[in-house]
């Protein structure tokens, strides 16, 4: 292994902003000088475009669809998977008597289930919130198991003798100390609320962010396409933010408490 | 205690069961079919043959697209791991990409492939690059140094340090990646033969429910089920065989 002197950080720096500009950079000139295909659309004519879905307001009513759905879904299916896994994690009946079912339906890939629940439910809102809330259930409900199951068995020890009650065993202690594991979950459920989001538009026709890529790609309205598909890497980013902010700023106050445990 | 716990899980599947044949008989419709049924309409289209047809044409497509990702995450990791600029230059490039969904790209990915096999295989290992890319890295910076520096002075270099002594050292993460990316590979499968498809599993799904046939479509998402939970008892069982040295470690 060869050692190399330890360069300042600025200059990697320099690195990580300069390779993504200059892979920009070539984008927009070979899309200039039409050596891409056509519908390689220069990046300066996607921002364009993108300012324009914005200001004519066109973006916000299909991001609104959007969101509504990913959040329905996500809220629903991850609510019920982090309380069923908080449970299992407790209670070794409760977890028994899920785990075979889990096991299995965990494997399908749910998105599969859709045009069957289609058959009974339409290509509706209500169909498309059942898939991606069913799909965020399964990364909540094991995480939060695991995260119930892994909690250092003395502060168990601690509240069981100072003869707390189980309830609120579960509630004080349990609860706050799998939230780091809870948050793990819920970051992926989030991900997987977001892939759903796009996957379940995109499939029957309906309003929204992923059908307008649809759409767009169909009329070969390219650079709204290009657009569109901005959009939606931009709400999965600040929906990912907001979620990692509520995380540390709902685990920053249990590890506090750590601190003063251990003082 | 044991016998307990089994009893438990028993019951478990026993109720849902239950509540889908209940569901099924109260509502007595032929779009709510009963699990009796589903079954039955598995059995009925294994022994036609066109479930293998199927089944073959999707995993085909499937695990064509999860080894590109599995080749390209692992060169890419490894590069990444033991080289800084280059590291600097791409790790938070895939960070920042991680977390969108690609499944947005497949206009693109079709525009340039056509609509053929090569979309989807493109499509598969674009999803699952991610995961095993940041597994193999992970895995790749996690090598304790010693080894490192046992192989650098013996001259341990190139080929045979990537094959002796890199590779055996991150194959548990890799594995670990593998494990993540299959259930993304089925997902990804089945949404790309849901919108332009003649055969795969997905195609079939759709047909089925375009039918009002929701025994078959449901079948179908059954062998979906057992598709991934055969490959993930195989990841972890060949994890268990060929990572011997970690037996402690549960995956």
């Amino acid at each position: 292994m060869i050692y190399r002197n330890r360069r300042p950080s600025s200059e990697l720096w320099a690195i990580t902003l300069g390779f993504p500009l200059v892979l920009i950079i070539l984008w927009e000139i070979a899309a200039r000088s039409h050596v891409f295909p056509s519908y390689m659309v220069a990046p300066s004519i996607i921002l364009r475009e993108a300012l324009s879905l914005v200001t004519n307001g066109k973006i916000f009513a299909q991001m609104g669809a959007s969101l509504y759905r990913a959040y329905a879904g996500f809220i629903i299916g991850s609510a019920v998977g982090v309380s069923l896994g908080l449970l299992s994690g407790v209670s070794r009946p409760v977890q028994d008597l899920f785990d075979t079912v889990q096991g299995f339906v965990h494997a399908i890939p749910k998105i599969s289930l859709f045009p069957a629940i289609a058959i009974w439910l339409g290509f509706s809102d209500a169909s498309r919130i059942i898939i991606i809330a069913l799909s965020c259930f399964f990364p909540a409900y094991l995480n939060a198991m695991n995260g119930a199951l892994g909690i250092n068995p003395s502060y168990i020890w601690l509240s069981k003798n100072n003869e707390i009650s189980r309830l609120r065993c579960f509630l004080q202690v349990i609860i706050p100390a799998s939230l780091p594991r809870v948050f793990v979950g819920l970051r992926i459920s989030l991900m997987v609320a977001f892939i759903l989001m796009v996957a379940t538009e995109v499939i029957g026709h309906s309003n929204g962010l992923g059908s307008l890529a649809m759409s767009s790609y169909e009329d070969g309205q390219y650079a709204e396409m290009y657009a569109t598909i901005l959009f939606i890497a931009v709400t999965g980013y600040f929906s990912n933010l907001a979620l990692q902010r509520i995380a540390s700023a709902l685990c920053r106050g249990q590890q506090l408490n750590q601190e003063e445990h251990r003082k | 205690m044991n016998t307990r716990s089994n009893l438990v899980k028993l019951l478990g599947v026993c109720i849902f069961l239950g509540i889908w044949q209940g569901f099924a008989v109260l509502s007595n419709t032929r779009m709510f079919p009963s699990a009796v049924t589903v079954f039955i309409q598995l059995g009925y289209l294994v022994k036609s043959g066109v479930l293998l047809e199927n089944v073959l044409s999707t995993l085909s497509k499937g695990i064509g697209g999860l080894s590109l990702a599995v080749f390209a995450g692992s060169l890419l990791g490894i590069v990444c791991a033991r080289n800084r600029y280059i590291n600097a230059a791409l790790n938070p490039l895939i960070a920042v990409l991680y977390p969108i969904p690609k499944l947005a790209l497949y206009p693109i990915v079709i525009l340039i492939f056509g609509l053929g096999a090569w979309s989807k295989i493109i499509q598969v290992s674009l999803e699952c690059f991610f995961p095993l890319f940041v597994q193999v890295y992970a895995g790749t910076r996690a090598i304790p140094k010693s080894i490192l520096w046992l192989a650098s002075n013996n001259q341990v270099k190139g080929w045979r340090l990537l094959r002796d002594v890199l590779l055996p050292a991150l194959l548990p993460s890799l594995l670990t990646g593998l494990r993540i990316a299959t259930p993304i590979m089925l997902i990804v499968m089945c949404v790309t033969e849901f919108i332009g498809e003649s055969s795969g599993l997905g195609y079939l799904i759709v047909r089925y429910s375009s039918y009002f046939d929701p025994a078959s479509a449901l079948a179908i998402v059954l062998t979906f089920g057992l598709l991934g939970l055969i490959a993930d008892r195989l990841i972890v069982w060949t994890r268990t065989k060929a990572v011997f040295w970690e037996k402690q470690i549960k995956l």
